[in-house]
């Protein structure tokens, strides 16, 4: 159950020139909180009506033992902007945990994380939590340039095998992430052991792919694993007035089991989406 | 003890505080963070004839103090609002209100006869406001003989409290509030959201697919509270004030202007416990000031020529 809560910064710091991580005390989110969940934060002061709407971000970490909550976030508008300015000791209004998050059932035995840009936030936590139930795991982390790029060190620590691609090669491969991993996931025949039923992540095959980042990254990425009957969770972004379930604003359409389109709120039947369902024209 | 009653013609709420039409869903959200029978009414997501998918996205864009959005009246169509959510709605105490919308009159007559005798509906509020659809919607609140023609058409079709929901964008909001009376409106709500835009400077393009989208939030206060003024001096029966309402100060500003009740929409975005807080915040003020009943506040800081 989510709540809304002050909660004191205690670290907020650029860790490369495009990414910042803060962490907040939230004990009751960081005892709550699942890997792909989300919180919303509210980026004025309570008094303040600007910016008005709360902004949404990924869990990148939750410590249930310290009671912190952490977020990696691009300094890219105004709220952002005044993220980056809050020192430590500073207090922000944060709701959560938000949303659906990534779900996985005893069969799956291989996973395959692909995080593009910050979309790599909510693959850090969905790492632990796989690698602690005895799954093997890829992590594939694709941004810009090298300084988008952020967590392999966490993803190590967790047991992951890292791979990275960069648009301009600064790190890593000189590509998209999507063609890393197939070549990766090709030459370790990782996609073999996808096929069976797509809609139940790990039941049969035994592997499943994990993603969030951008739009095109997602679409293409459902595409590969649908051609290979691979289950593919994604993690969805889309602008949010409510984080909620009650204002529509984040709606997209998606296939049930049924085959029926129905609209799918991010926010609350998400982020996290079956990717085979996602509808991406409408 | 205060009494926060709030008398409508028709429509009696416990407290003067109503979840806004599309920022209140049909309840079930804000009833995990607080009991939403705690509250006067909800004007339930606005309802069409059919099922409705409403726009592409991206639906809402943030502006200064205030949003953007595009909705498009997205909604499950007012049978499925029938059998799904007014039978959990049923069990919660509080008013609840549907909030009616057409792409004709003849649709409005249509939603208004299956709505009619329906445990659980206390009142209808005709939405002839709302900028995010193709057909219909605002285009009946901005004429008055429009609206009077949709008026006319949901009032032989019902005997429930029957409210009519008016648009901000026109250039006299009381010629419109005063056509909705003549055929029997028995409440005037008001402002829907303000028609308005914003540009993508990067893609050149306007932010939302349609171009324009309705404005809300605190931004639109002072224009709410205007026209609510205006409205509440133009007709006989009571306004139900809106726009940008945050907390119990927003709201007794409308009822001092002459609401006799209060909406709250956006305000729910930023804090799910907004309508709660204004309660409460309400009853303390009255504890404080010695006023005993609402009615002692309802148009308090309005002129009385001698
Ligand atoms: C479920 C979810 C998880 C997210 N997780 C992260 C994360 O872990 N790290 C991170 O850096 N970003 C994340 N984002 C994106 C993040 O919410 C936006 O970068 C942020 O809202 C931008 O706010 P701003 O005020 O700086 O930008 P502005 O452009 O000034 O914001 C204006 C409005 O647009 C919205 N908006 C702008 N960009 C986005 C966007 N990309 N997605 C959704 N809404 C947007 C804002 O919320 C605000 O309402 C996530 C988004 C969603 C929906
Ligand atoms: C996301 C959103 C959806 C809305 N949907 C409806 C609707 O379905 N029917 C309606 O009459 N008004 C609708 N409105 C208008 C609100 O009920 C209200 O009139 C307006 O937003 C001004 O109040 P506020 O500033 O408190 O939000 C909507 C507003 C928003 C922001
Ligand atoms: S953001 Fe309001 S329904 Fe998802």
């Amino acid at each position: 159950m989510a709540g809304d809560y002050w909660g004191k910064v205690r670290e907020n710091a650029a860790i490369s020139r495009e990414i910042y991580r803060m962490t907040l005390d939230l004990p009751e989110i960081a005892a709550a909180a699942r890997p792909g969940q989300f919180v919303m934060m509210t980026v004025s002061g309570d008094e303040a009506q600007d910016p008005f709407l709360r902004r949404p971000f990924s869990v990148s970490g939750m410590d249930a033992a310290a009671g912190t909550v952490s977020v990696h976030y691009r300094a890219v508008g105004r709220g952002t902007r005044a993220m980056a300015r809050k020192a430590p000791g500073d207090s922000l209004r944060v709701m959560g945990p938000l949303g659906r998050g990534f779900w996985w059932d005893r069969g799956l035995r291989r996973a395959a994380l692909v995080g593009g840009g910050v979309g790599i936030a909510p693959l850090l936590p969905l790492a632990r939590a796989l690698t602690a139930d005895g799954i093997q795991v890829g992590a594939f982390l694709g941004a810009q340039n090298k300084a988008g790029l952020f967590g392999a060190d966490v993803l190590e620590a967790a047991g992951c095998r890292t791979y990275a691609a960069t648009d301009d090669g600064s790190g890593g491969y000189k590509g998209l992430v999507t063609e890393l991993l197939l070549k990766v996931a090709d030459a370790q025949g990782f996609f073999d052991s996808g096929a069976g039923d797509v809609s139940v992540c790990g039941s049969q095959g035994g592997g499943s792919v994990f993603a969030c980042g951008p739009a095109p990254m997602l679409r293409v990425l459902t595409e590969i694993c649908g051609v290979r009957r691979m289950p593919c969770q994604i993690s969805m972004e889309e602008r949010m007035a409510c984080g909620l379930g009650v204002c529509m604003g984040c709606a997209v359409s998606a296939a049930g089991a049924d085959g029926v389109v129905r609209r799918a709120r991010v926010c609350g039947d998400g982020p996290v989406l079956d990717g085979a369902e996602v509808r991406w024209d409408g | 003890m205060v009494d926060l009653t709030a008398r409508l013609s028709g429509l009696t709420l416990k407290n003067p505080v109503i979840g806004a039409s599309g920022c209140f869903g049909f309840g079930r959200e804000f009833n995990e963070w607080y009991d939403i029978g705690r509250l006067g009414g909800i004007a339930v997501k606005g309802l069409t004839l059919k099922p409705s998918p409403g726009n592409p996205l991206p639906r809402i864009a943030e502006t200064a103090a205030g949003m953007l959005n595009s909705i498009g009246l997205q909604n499950p169509g007012v049978d499925a609002f029938i059998s799904e959510e007014l039978p959990w709605l049923r069990g919660r105490d509080l008013a609840v209100i549907a909030n009616i919308n057409g792409h004709s009159v003849k649709e409005f007559a249509l939603i208004t006869e299956k709505l009619n005798g329906v445990e659980g509906v206390h009142a209808l509020e005709v939405n002839i406001s709302c900028p995010n659809v193709e057909h219909g919607g605002m285009f009946f609140g901005t004429d008055p003989q429009m609206a009077a023609e949709v008026v006319r058409s949901v009032r032989c079709e019902t005997r429930l409290p029957l409210i009519v929901k008016l648009t901000p964008n026109v250039t006299d909001i009381t010629e419109i509030a005063r056509a909705a009376e003549a055929e029997g409106a028995d409440i005037i709500s008001l402002i829907n959201t303000v028609a308005g835009m914003a540009i993508d400077i990067k893609k050149r393009r306007p932010v939302l697919p349609r171009g324009v989208g309705g404005l809300s939030g605190p931004a639109v206060k002072p224009v709410a509270l205007r026209m609510v003024w205006e409205t509440a001096g133009a007709v006989s029966v009571p306004v139900i004030g809106m726009g940008g309402i945050t907390d119990h100060r927003d709201a007794l500003e409308f009822l001092m202007a002459g609401a006799a009740a209060v909406a709250v929409g956006t305000g729910n975005f930023r804090d799910p416990m907004t309508g709660i807080r204004i309660v409460d915040g309400l009853t303390e003020w009255m504890e404080e000031e010695g006023v005993h009943e609402l009615a002692q506040v309802i148009g308090a800081a309005r002129f009385c020529p001698a």
